[in-house]
């Protein structure tokens, strides 16, 4: 206790030093006054006195070091003082501090945003109770056995040679740690394990229409175990979750909501829970909703999809047979939870001989059943050859699989591009140090003189980086939140304790690193001015950071001219047809049940009542919008082109299309009312036209497009038009196809809606008009065509920004770097450039020699940085758009730019090396 | 010439309370001069060691200083006992009676078996 109150005191100590050493000083004085005294007294004289008083005292400086010791606590008193002069050094270098501080959230920020994403994904426990004893089931090695798409079950007799080749190729492991197995698998497992208090499972369902008090709305759903929400330990956020008497054949349909998509669409509403309503075409019952923040243990999703509905429930969504019919249809991810003291591998001893087992017969029975052509087909692909083996692993992370190529390919490159834009960091911050150190050298060589210890000089130093890292760190975690925020289109990831940590723990690394090689030099103090001027260690590292520096930000700066002009080529590319002034509207009425007339009525009942809404001059409607990011592809061929195909993009259009959008004739007709049914019709651009007929004018010439088959020269060409843009803006000409909608009813349609107005504005009345004609009808879009292109050059805007803001301050931290390193040589040369003055040589001269002495290691640096560019961009070809990697006007304009600032760069120290005066310089040492 | 010793941090401390306990409130000198006195000159001591022991007691609680004037009519910093620091002085004391006992006992019983 007496220690603890003893040094709290030592520490309240450190506060007003100055009135407690004047406290002391006079009583020091009173003590030796009475001393004196008492010598008089006792006969001495009084000089006399005063020796004899002073010797016993034993110095008086002496005595007043040990007393400061014991008052306060000298090392905290230090590193106060430490504290204080540091950031009176960042304050009188403000520019210097503001880099420093800049760059170093800048690094730190990129690294800890990718940090975090990492760390969602992959390092931090799922937020589930008991998530330890969680386990994922996951297939291992080749596998010949899986048959089924998701989406598209196996019709007898379909297996063509096309239909199996285009069969994604799962004899890799490109796509493990998705789903586990089909429906009868997860039967034969669960009623024969042992190893496990739960097997559950979940499968992605279709996007469906939520059909509540007569309202439609689009809904993503999944289908569940009726054992899963309680595996999950999960309680719901109102009503009841799915129970296992859900999941049983002939129960009654019941839906459960997601957090999200109850607050989204009800307001959070209690009232909803235990509502009849329609989920496509079949009766449900909501009977409660799921826990906030859930995340979705299963998929890789950052959230539940926002209906769970049981799996007894998928035959109601089935178009043909059921999933739960279909053996070798993997659609179910299955995990568990482990008894207490079983591991993993114990439950893959317990299941794998049973899923390998099931999994064989599963594929051949598929086999067997199939016509004998097919059986051939099938058996020359290999299916039921390659029997995947059981791998149980933890869950308790999430089913993610670390190792998975979608996580590892753009978390790895989001690393390197991190771990370079530290490393860039560093070496600036290590030539800031090292200019700073150098302009401060006679500070430091005066405080040594006078006694400072090199082992002071180093924590001064040291604390100086300290303080920088911590304002660097405290900055940092603004930019990490930036950073996360660009990144969260790709990787959402909550900004939570351990992302500050690793944040603070960089920007200390970082302070530490940086901080030790100046502070290291400066402790051994200045270095003798050396004959000749030969260049010193110290200005050999400075030049070798700067080369480097030069060369790093010489190809970022290459990198954010090309992603600039990429921007600007795809923001102005004409999309050949009039973007603006257009309102879209798609809509699905196969969600509501619709068959193609009655969808047909719809159309043209819709379309009647676009054309009265106020500043409308024509509406049209086809399979998609365009630039909207989808593709549907064709090939195409006729008899001209001697067996050769040509990739072409499909439309199906509305005979006002054209005309809507603006698109011009070039021959021929467009579609009108009353094209038939029969025969086929096509109307097609000019860059399939030449693709496919040379000069020679197209229309009545025949052509056939198929999938993957080829299909008969059935279609007849009535008309061409201008080419167009079709799913985005890259692709500059592509071959297109458009066919009447009367020849090609089913799908979606989008509305394009012309106004003189502005289309946002026309929005609101749309919605209207749709809802009074089928409020149950969901709406999949409302926008305008002008959005939807802005929202496809959104990746080439981010990337755009990225580097333009990382090349932009990487130049400019180099270039201060450059500053600095000539500031340094100019103050280090004083003498030697006096002198030369003195012996006659001219201000001009002194000024070219200094400046060509910077420009010598910036060309040297940009030489570098161009040979690596060439090297390194063509990688970024993909990225690109009218332009190649090695586009002479970016790599002029960067050389002319690096150039020109370094220029500037280097032109106030060699001013100031020119105006130097020889004479007082010459007398200054 | 004399011999003289420096004298120990644990011990002077225990020294300073006992002066105070002894003289009452007395100043820096004061104690000083007092408990060189009472060691008949054996043990010298100087303001650098004093000064820290005496704030070191200070900080502790044991005693407690303000300015005041000496017999004649000096300004002095005064030092005197708290409350705390008589229970201190009375268990240091013991502690140490107990161990110079024991140390005595040990030394004499070696010189025995000798």
């Amino acid at each position: 206790m007496r220690a603890l109150r003893a040094w709290i005191m030592r520490v309240g100590g450190v506060l007003g030093r100055r009135r407690h050493e004047r406290d002391f000083d006079e009583q020091m004085q009173a003590d030796i006054d009475l001393q004196i005294e008492d010598g008089i007294r006792a006969g001495l004289g009084e000089s006399e006195a005063r020796r004899a008083a002073l010797v016993s005292i034993g110095g008086v400086a002496a005595a007043k070091e040990a007393w400061r010791d014991r008052r306060g606590l000298p090392v905290l008193e230090t590193f106060l003082r430490d504290v204080l002069h540091a950031s009176r050094v960042l304050r009188r270098n403000k520019g210097w501090s503001a880099v420093a501080i800049l760059s170093l959230a800048l690094g730190v920020g990129a690294n800890a945003a990718v940090f975090s994403a990492a760390y969602a994904l992959l390092l931090r426990p799922l937020p589930l109770p008991d998530a330890a004893n969680l386990v994922t089931l996951r297939w291992e090695g080749e596998n010949k056995a899986w048959t089924g798409f998701v989406d598209y079950g196996y019709v007898p007799g379909s297996f063509g040679s096309g239909w199996l080749a285009a069969q994604p190729d799962f004899s890799t492991d490109a796509l493990r740690g998705g789903v586990t197995g089909a429906f009868a698998t997860y039967r034969r497992l669960d009623s024969a394990q042992r190893t496990l208090t739960e097997l559950f499972a979940s499968g992605r369902g279709p996007t469906v229409n939520l059909i509540v008090d007569g309202y439609g709305d689009t809904a993503t759903s999944q289908f569940v175990s009726g054992n899963y929400f309680a595996a999950l330990r999960l309680a719901p956020a109102a009503g009841r979750l799915i129970q296992p008497a859900d999941d049983a054949q002939g129960a009654p349909p019941v839906v459960v909501l997601s957090h999200g998509y109850w607050l989204r669409r009800f307001g959070g509403s209690p009232s909803v829970i235990g509502k009849e309503v329609r989920i496509n075409a079949a009766v449900f019952t909501i009977v409660g909703v799921s826990a906030a923040g859930l995340p979705d243990p299963a998929l890789v999703e950052p959230a539940q999809p926002e209906l769970s509905i049981p799996i007894a429930g998928e035959p109601l969504f089935a178009q043909g047979e059921s999933r739960l019919e279909q053996t070798t249809n993997w659609w179910l991810v299955m995990m568990g939870r482990l008894r207490p003291g079983i591991a993993a591998h114990q439950v893959e001893a317990d299941l794998g001989p049973l899923y390998e087992q099931v999994t064989r017969d599963a594929i051949a029975s598929l086999i067997g059943s199939l016509p004998s052509e097919d059986q051939q087909e099938a058996r020359k692909m290999g299916f039921g050859t390659k029997i995947p083996r059981l791998r149980v692993v933890s869950a308790e992370r999430g089913a993610y699989d670390p190792l998975h190529p979608a996580l590892r390919f753009p978390l790895a490159i989001l690393g390197i591009l991190a771990a370079i834009v530290l490393l860039v960091v560093w070496v600036n911050l290590g030539n800031l140090s090292l200019a700073l150190t150098t302009a401060r050298e006679r500070e430091i060589a005066v405080r040594r003189a006078i006694g400072a210890a090199p082992g002071r000089i180093v924590r001064q130093v040291l604390t100086e980086h300290a303080l920088v890292a911590v304002l660097g760190g405290a900055a940092s975690l603004g930019s990490a939140w930036l950073f996360q925020q660009l990144l969260r289109t790709y990787f959402a990831a909550p900004f939570d304790s351990a992302v500050i940590g690793f944040t603070f723990a960089i920007a200390a690394l970082t302070g530490i690193v940086v901080g030790t090689l100046p502070a290291l030099r400066a402790s051994r103090g200045p270095e003798m001015p050396q004959p000749g001027g030969g260049s010193s260690r110290r200005s050999r590292l400075a030049s070798g950071l700067l080369v480097s520096q030069v060369v790093l930000s010489f190809v970022l700066l290459i990198g954010a001219g090309l992603f600039l002009r990429t921007l600007y080529n795809i923001r102005a590319a004409a999309p050949g047809f009039d973007a603006e002034r257009l309102a879209l509207l798609t809509i699905d009425p196969a969600f509501n049940q619709y068959d193609d007339v009655e969808a047909g009525a719809l159309y043209g009942a819709l379309a009647a009542e676009f054309k009265t809404l106020p500043g409308v001059s024509s509406v049209s409607f086809s399979s998609q919008a365009l630039v909207d990011g989808n593709f549907s592809q064709r090939s195409a061929y006729a008899p001209e082109t001697a067996g050769r195909k040509y990739a072409a993009y499909l439309v199906v259009a509305a005979p006002d299309f054209f005309s809507t959008l603006g698109i011009p004739l070039r021959a021929g007709r467009v579609f009108g009312p009353q094209d038939p049914v029969e025969p086929k019709i096509a109307v097609i651009n000019e860059a399939l036209a030449a693709s496919l007929f040379g000069d020679a004018n197209p229309v009545g010439r025949r052509f056939g497009m198929g999938m993957e088959a080829d299909e008969d020269v059935d279609t007849e060409i009535v008309g061409v038009v201008a080419n167009t843009v079709y799913g985005n803006l890259r692709t500059s000409t592509p071959r297109m196809i458009f066919i009447p909608h009367a020849q090609s009813a089913g799908g979606p349609r989008t509305f394009q809606v012309r106004t003189a107005g502005s289309p946002a504005d026309l929005l609101p009345a749309i919605k209207k008009i749709v809802a009074a004609a089928d409020s149950s009808l969901p709406i999949v879009r409302l926008s305008t065509q002008a959005s939807v292109i802005e929202s496809q050059s959104e990746q080439e805007r981010t990337i755009a920004l990225a580097s333009v803001a990382l090349g932009t301050l990487t130049l400019a931290v180099s270039m201060i770097g450059l500053f600095g390193l000539m500031s340094y040589t100019v103050s280090r040369r004083t003498r030697d450039i006096a002198i030369r003055m003195a012996l006659g040589a001219d201000k001009g001269g002194v000024l070219r020699s200094i400046l060509r002495q910077g420009l010598v290691l910036v060309g040297f640096g940009t030489a570098l940085g161009l040979a690596v560019a060439l090297l390194s961009t063509r990688f970024l070809a993909a990225f690109l758009f009218g332009l190649a990697p090695h586009d002479p006007i970016v790599l002029i304009a960067a050389v002319l730019l690096m150039l020109g600032v370094a220029v500037l760069a280097a032109y106030l120290p060699a001013r100031r090396a020119a105006s130097i005066d020889p004479i007082a310089a010459l007398r200054q040492d | 010439m004399k011999r003289t010793t420096d004298v120990w941090q644990g011990t002077l401390a225990l020294m300073i309370l006992t002066t105070l306990e002894t003289m009452g409130p007395l100043h820096g000198y004061g104690i000083a001069r007092r408990i060189v006195q009472r060691s008949g000159d054996r043990i010298t001591l100087n303001y650098g060691t004093l000064y820290p022991a005496l704030l070191k007691l200070e900080q502790e609680g044991y005693i407690r200083s303000e300015w005041g004037s000496s017999d004649n009519n000096r300004k002095a910093k005064f030092y005197e006992l708290t409350r705390a620091g008589r229970r201190q002085l009375s268990k240091a004391s013991a502690e140490w009676q107990r161990t110079t006992q024991i140390l005595d006992r040990f030394l004499d019983s070696a010189k025995d078996v000798s």
